[in-house]
């Protein structure tokens, strides 16, 4: 299936969860956030996506961050998951899992794409 | 880095947005240098990467909490309108009564005096409550001329309707004046209200900032001065009579 296809609404209801994801392999900025999801064949996450669901992670307290220096550049903003988000995310992930093999269990069998 | 006074047309568009949503300035300041770091990084313009200005600050408002202790728009918007009342007001009695007072007569309030500050208020009402509201697509042309329409309408009836409507002793009037700007203004003199900055989270420092000049018109103070140099000419210049 070609990139970026993914219809807006399955999108809408993983990107938090991915994005969760992206953070368990360790502190990261925005832009390597979106390039990691893009990477792993979810799409291009557009900037005026991502931050905001930042934003709401960090103000569930599921993701803290920090301002690095950069080299030369303006600097970047690095999210970091906390004990609450990873708790968050292994139970998010679970269920996932689940909804997917109630949907696989519902749906008629196909050939690989 | 150097600081900038005024930021690019997208940057500037999304501030305004993000300060009519009452996002708090440290959160614009995070918002705006996100922006700036993720376009270095991806060489992207902000328009590309985020999209509409006004859309993306109205993205941000959902997402983050409104200023700690501000008010709702709704009734910031009439604590605006109260003041303007009151500064309207305030002026016409301080210049009706030092005007009377310089020529020994009773003071009088004109009904063209009264209908300009009516006129004064439903400009600032307007542009408050239509012109300034969150979303807004009036585009760049609405403000200007919503300003120049409220001065125009302000300044006529006072040419035009010259009827006294209130005639009181000059020094009520200006007692009166004084002490209905001293309270519409106190808030903003004594520095209750919260300056609510946008700052940098890099440098701690607000990303732009006005040459000296404009902070200083810009000063809670600017107004008493004008008003100063406004009866000092009523005072010290003989009209005709």
């Amino acid at each position: 299936m070609p990139e970026n296809h993914w219809p807006a609404d399955w999108l809408r209801g993983a990107l938090e969860l991915c994005v969760l994801g992206a953070l368990a392999e360790g502190p990261t900025y925005g832009y390597a956030i979106g390039q990691r999801l893009a990477g792993a064949g979810l799409g291009a996450v557009k900037g005026g996506t991502l931050y905001p669901l930042l934003t709401r992670l960090e103000g569930e307290r599921l993701v803290e961050s920090s301002w690095r220096a950069g080299d030369g550049g303006p600097g970047r903003k690095y999210f970091t998951l906390t004990p609450a988000g990873a708790a968050e995310l292994a139970r998010r992930t679970a269920l996932w899992a689940q909804f997917v093999d109630v949907t696989r269990r519902l749906l008629p069998r196909t050939q690989e794409v | 880095m150097r600081q900038r006074w005024i930021m690019d047309e997208w940057r500037d568009a999304f501030l305004l947005e993000a300060r009519m949503h009452q996002v708090p300035g440290d959160r614009i300041g995070e918002a705006l240098a996100e922006i700036d770091a993720h376009c270095a990084d991806s060489g992207q313009e902000p328009a590309e990467a985020f999209g509409d200005p006004v859309r993306y600050a109205g993205e941000l408002a959902r997402s983050a909490p409104p200023a700690a202790g501000r008010a709702g728009p709704g009734r910031e918007l009439l604590g605006h309108v109260r003041t303007a009342v009151a500064t309207l007001a305030g002026i016409a009695g301080i210049l009706s009564g030092v005007d009377a007072l310089a020529d020994g007569e009773r003071g009088v309030l004109t009904a063209g005096q009264l209908a300009s500050v009516a006129a004064g208020t439903a400009g600032i009402a307007y542009i408050g409550g239509v012109v300034l509201r969150p979303g807004r697509r009036g585009g760049r042309w609405h403000l200007p001329v919503a300003v120049m329409a409220s001065l125009a309408l302000m300044m006529l009836p006072q040419v035009w309707w010259r009827a006294p409507a209130l005639r009181a002793p000059a020094w009520l009037l200006l007692a009166a004046g004084l002490c209905v700007l001293a309270v519409a203004w106190s808030p903003l003199a004594s520095g209750r209200v919260v300056a609510d900055p946008v700052v940098d989270p890099r440098t701690g420092r607000e990303p732009f900032r006005a040459p000296r000049w404009l902070r200083l018109v810009g000063s809670w103070w600017t107004l008493p001065v004008l008003l100063l140099v406004v009866v000092l000419v009523t005072v010290l210049v003989p009209g005709p009579r």
